[in-house]
């Protein structure tokens, strides 16, 4: 993975700037078209499950949408965004823990499962699930942090600013999440190769 | 750079934030270092899991496409009601959408169209008034407002059930989409109404006058559409007309378009093309539609494997345009020639199936107390003491349905009492049980809300101020009203009917003098009386043909209970042609007060003569004769009814003198 791609991926204050000639509607709903792939990634980082990630995303972006008059323009569209995010992730767990989950059917289930050859998923499912477990295992704050990161739509210092913590405290709490992480996959059986 | 500071820095590297300088020095610091390396290997394999992981990111983003979909800015101003326009719109509507998001809609084959379309097509449907179009030759579009419209309701369905064509309508829709309703991506609404076996039903007739102002209409040949017309309609009978200039305005050409875009007509046109389903969720799935019934669709999306979806899963499905050759509504088209002013007043007047109307009435009845004297001795019935005479109020209601595909707003309502003879399309119309939902009754108590006129051979009742009809809509008006009213109370035993029991049968005189004297068309009425709590409680119904002034009005309501008859053949000799019979009606009566009983027997056409001692009797009607049996209370009466008949020169039976009138 190139770090050109992290920051290039999901700028979208330079959509906003290329935008500028359109209304501000306009150019907002353009930020929410590139924040939306990293908001979907972070939401997954948090759930584990690519369904609810996509029904979050699309809780947020209409969240978003329907609030964009609350929106100053002070902040980053992006860093606004995930704010919304990490608001409507804290009201799922919420919701979670006085509900039970609904039930998808499997029409919804197939047409959502992302669409690769059997055998290359089922390579790919090993460590994915692997890590996914792990994930559940790290401390709400360093799973955040990293999947705040992970989304590839903040870097540390938005990601600081928006969670009110030092620079330095979200570094190392990511540090410690992969940390983590290594060690439970290596523990796995997964470990870097020497 | 030493190896705390190299650790504090790995972080940064791993993710790209730092600038080359320090890269550089940490990258050197990790060529030398061993434990560093180690670190940094352990937290880029941690990073390269993690990327693993999200390398099962679906490819298609339908929490994005769903929000495209909600949010796209319509681009039909409010004003811009026609349906051209509306057109034009969908057809130049591309969304803005950039860089990944561009490159999906266009493997979708233009779902960006679908957003457009859908967001357009809803937004005339909600905002347009639903109504007026033209599409000018040249210029601005002319304006069309409805200035008022009339509606004359013609006939009454002949026992068919009103309402149970919007049940059937929603019960056909159910069986083929498991859903309630049938709304196709907000545009497309299916009128024509139809039975259990998907037959369109047509019933009911209404003339139809529409009255709307034209402004801005061109000179010279033009073309008008009016898209607010019933699915219903009857298009021979079309009639347009200016009533400012009617010698200015030619019609070169009438057109009824009704290839109506009904959910199977539009999903049959998109066989192989791009439709999406949205899921009750709001999911999404786009693709090419491969084929699809009452339960399924089979949607090919663009990249990966064919999808059979259940409709019962799904809330919508929206499609990139309307097809060509389907309307969203029936629309009338004319070609016209117009050489007067560009503001004019046309009406249309049509008929249309789809609206009718019934009377019910309801009977509230004041019973007659036994041992209320006064109240048994009716002018009409001074010849008979046992006669119970109640009074009662009544109520008549026009309950008027309204399936005709479109609402009337302040519509001038006149409805037509009478059969009028309608030619009815070779069409078999089913009935079946179950009466219509919810009404909306209109009630006024303080004056009368209907007047009548008649018309022709028939009766036409008017309401007095304007009303508006929603489609689908279930409306009730008082038509005619009495109270004070009496009525007498009497008792059939017809044992061809029932062998055992007599029926209770009220008799009142539609007069003036008795507190009516309205003609009531035929319809159904309701009877109520006060239980021994006074509480009113519905006891019975029976229906009424269209009964005119000075006409005695028969009620006939249930059993009564208290009343038990038998019948018994007690003689029947043969000779030859010659025949002889003798029939023994024994009738006891357990009430506390007297009942006079109407014994009802039917005799050969051929009898010629009849002797019942000690009862008065009279023939009704060749081959029917009825006995007045008076029975005082707690007692029983027994006739012996005996006739004779011939075969060869039988017949001629006549009442006896003394009850010829």
């Amino acid at each position: 993975m190139s770090d050109s791609e992290a920051t290039t991926n999901c700028r979208a204050d330079a959509a906003a700037g290329a935008a500028q000639a359109a209304p501000p509607e306009e150019a907002l709903r353009a930020a929410l078209g590139e924040a939306a792939p990293a908001v979907r990634r972070y939401l997954f980082g948090m759930c584990g499950d690519w369904h609810e990630a996509e029904d979050l995303a699309q809780d947020v972006l209409l969240r978003a949408w329907a609030g964009r008059a609350g929106f100053d323009g002070r902040a980053r569209v992006g860093t606004w965004v995930f704010t919304i995010a990490r608001n409507a992730w804290r009201d799922r767990l919420r919701r979670r823990k006085t509900r039970p989950e609904t039930q998808v059917t499997d029409d919804a289930m197939n047409c959502l499962s992302p669409i690769q050859t059997p055998a290359a998923a089922a390579a790919r499912n090993e460590l994915a699930d692997a890590v996914a477990r792990a994930m559940d295992l790290l401390p709400a704050e360093q799973r955040e942090a990293l999947a705040l990161r992970e989304s590839r739509g903040l870097k540390f210092a938005e990601i600081a600013a928006m969670l009110g913590v030092p620079v330095a405290t979200v570094k190392s709490r990511v540090r410690y999440a992969l940390g983590k992480l290594a060690d439970e996959l290596t523990a796995l059986g997964f470990g870097p190769e020497a | 750079m030493d190896c705390q500071t190299a650790r504090d820095m790995l972080i940064d590297l791993l993710y790209g934030e730092l600038d080359d300088g320090r890269r550089r020095e940490v990258e050197a610091h990790l060529a030398a270092c061993g434990p560093c390396r180690a670190e940094w290997d352990r937290l880029r394999f941690a990073r390269a899991s993690v990327a693993e992981m999200l390398a099962g990111e679906p490819r298609t983003n339908m929490a994005w496409d769903a929000f495209a979909n909600l949010t796209e800015p319509r681009r039909v101003a409010a004003d811009d009601r026609a349906y051209g326009a509306a057109s034009r719109a969908i057809r130049g509507g591309t969304p803005r959408l950039r860089g990944r998001r561009q490159r999906v809609f266009a493997l979708f084959g233009g779902l960006g169209a679908v957003v457009a379309a859908a967001t357009i097509l809803l937004a005339v449907w909600v905002l347009g008034e639903r109504g007026t179009q033209v599409a000018a030759a040249a210029q601005g579009p002319p304006e069309i407002k409805r200035v008022n419209v009339s509606l004359t309701i013609l006939s009454q369905p002949e026992g068919w059930q009103a309402g149970n064509v919007q049940q059937a309508m929603r019960r056909q829709a159910e069986v083929q989409t498991d859903q309630p309703a049938m709304n196709i991506g907000g545009s497309v609404q299916t009128l024509v109404p139809w039975n259990r076996w998907g037959q369109p039903v047509w019933t009911g007739l209404a003339l139809v006058r529409d009255r709307r102002l034209v402004q801005r209409l061109p000179k010279g040949v033009s073309q008008v559409r009016f898209a607010d017309v019933p699915s219903g309609i009857l298009p021979d009978t079309v009639r347009l007309r200016s009533l400012d200039a009617p010698a200015a305005l030619s019609i070169l050409e009438q057109n009824y378009q009704y290839d109506l875009a009904s959910s199977w007509a539009v999903l049959d046109k998109h066989i192989d093309k791009p439709v999406t389903a949205v899921f009750k969720d709001g999911r999404q799935v786009s693709g090419e539609l491969l084929s699809f019934d009452g339960a399924a669709l089979v949607v090919r999306p663009p990249r990966g494997q064919v999808r059979n979806l259940a409709r019962a899963e799904l809330r919508a499905i929206t499609f990139p345009k309307l097809p060509a050759g389907l309307l969203s509504r029936p629309t009338l088209v004319w070609e016209l020639r117009n050489a007067a002013a560009a503001r004019q007043q046309f009406e249309v007047a049509y008929l249309t199936r789809g609206l009718t109307w019934r009377a019910d009435y309801v009977l509230k009845l004041h019973p007659a107390k036994a041992s209320d004297k006064s109240d048994r001795s009716d002018k009409s019935d001074r010849s008979d003491p046992l006669a119970i005479t109640d009074t009662c109020d009544l109520v008549g209601y026009a309950t008027v349905n309204n399936f005709s595909g479109i609402a009337y707003e302040n519509a001038e309502l006149k409805l037509m009492a009478g059969d009028v003879n309608v030619i009815k399309p070779e069409m078999q119309v089913q009935q079946w049980g179950g009466g219509s939902g919810g009404a909306n009754v209109l009630l006024d108590a303080t004056k009368a809300q209907m007047t009548e006129k008649s018309f022709f051979e028939y009766h036409l009742y008017a309401l007095m101020r304007p009303t508006t009809i929603a489609d689908s809509e279930t409306k009730q008006i008082e038509m005619v009203s009495g109270s004070g009213i009496k009525l007498t109370r009497g008792y059939v035993y017809d044992p061809q009917v029932n062998a055992t029991a007599c029926r209770v049968v009220s008799e009142l005189w539609n007069r003036q003098s008795n507190g009516l004297g309205k003609p009531l068309p035929k319809g159904v009425v309701r009877l109520y009386a006060p239980d021994p709590e006074g509480v009113e409680t519905y006891v019975s119904q029976t229906t009424i043909d269209h009964t005119p002034t000075d006409e005695k009005l028969r009620l006939p309501w249930g059993y009564a209970f208290d009343i038990a008859c038998t019948a018994r053949q007690t003689e029947l000799r043969h000779s030859g042609p010659e025949h002889a019979a003798t029939w023994r009606y024994s009738i006891r009566n357990h009430k506390d007060h007297g009942a006079n009983v109407t014994v009802v027997v039917h005799v050969p056409r051929t009898t010629y003569e009849a002797t019942c001692p000690g009862f008065r009797w009279h023939v009704r009607e060749v081959g029917v004769v009825e006995i007045d049996v008076p029975v005082a209370a707690n007692a029983a009466a027994v006739v012996d009814f005996s006739y004779r008949w011939n075969d060869r020169s039988g017949g001629g039976l006549a009442s006896p003198p003394e009850t010829r009138q």
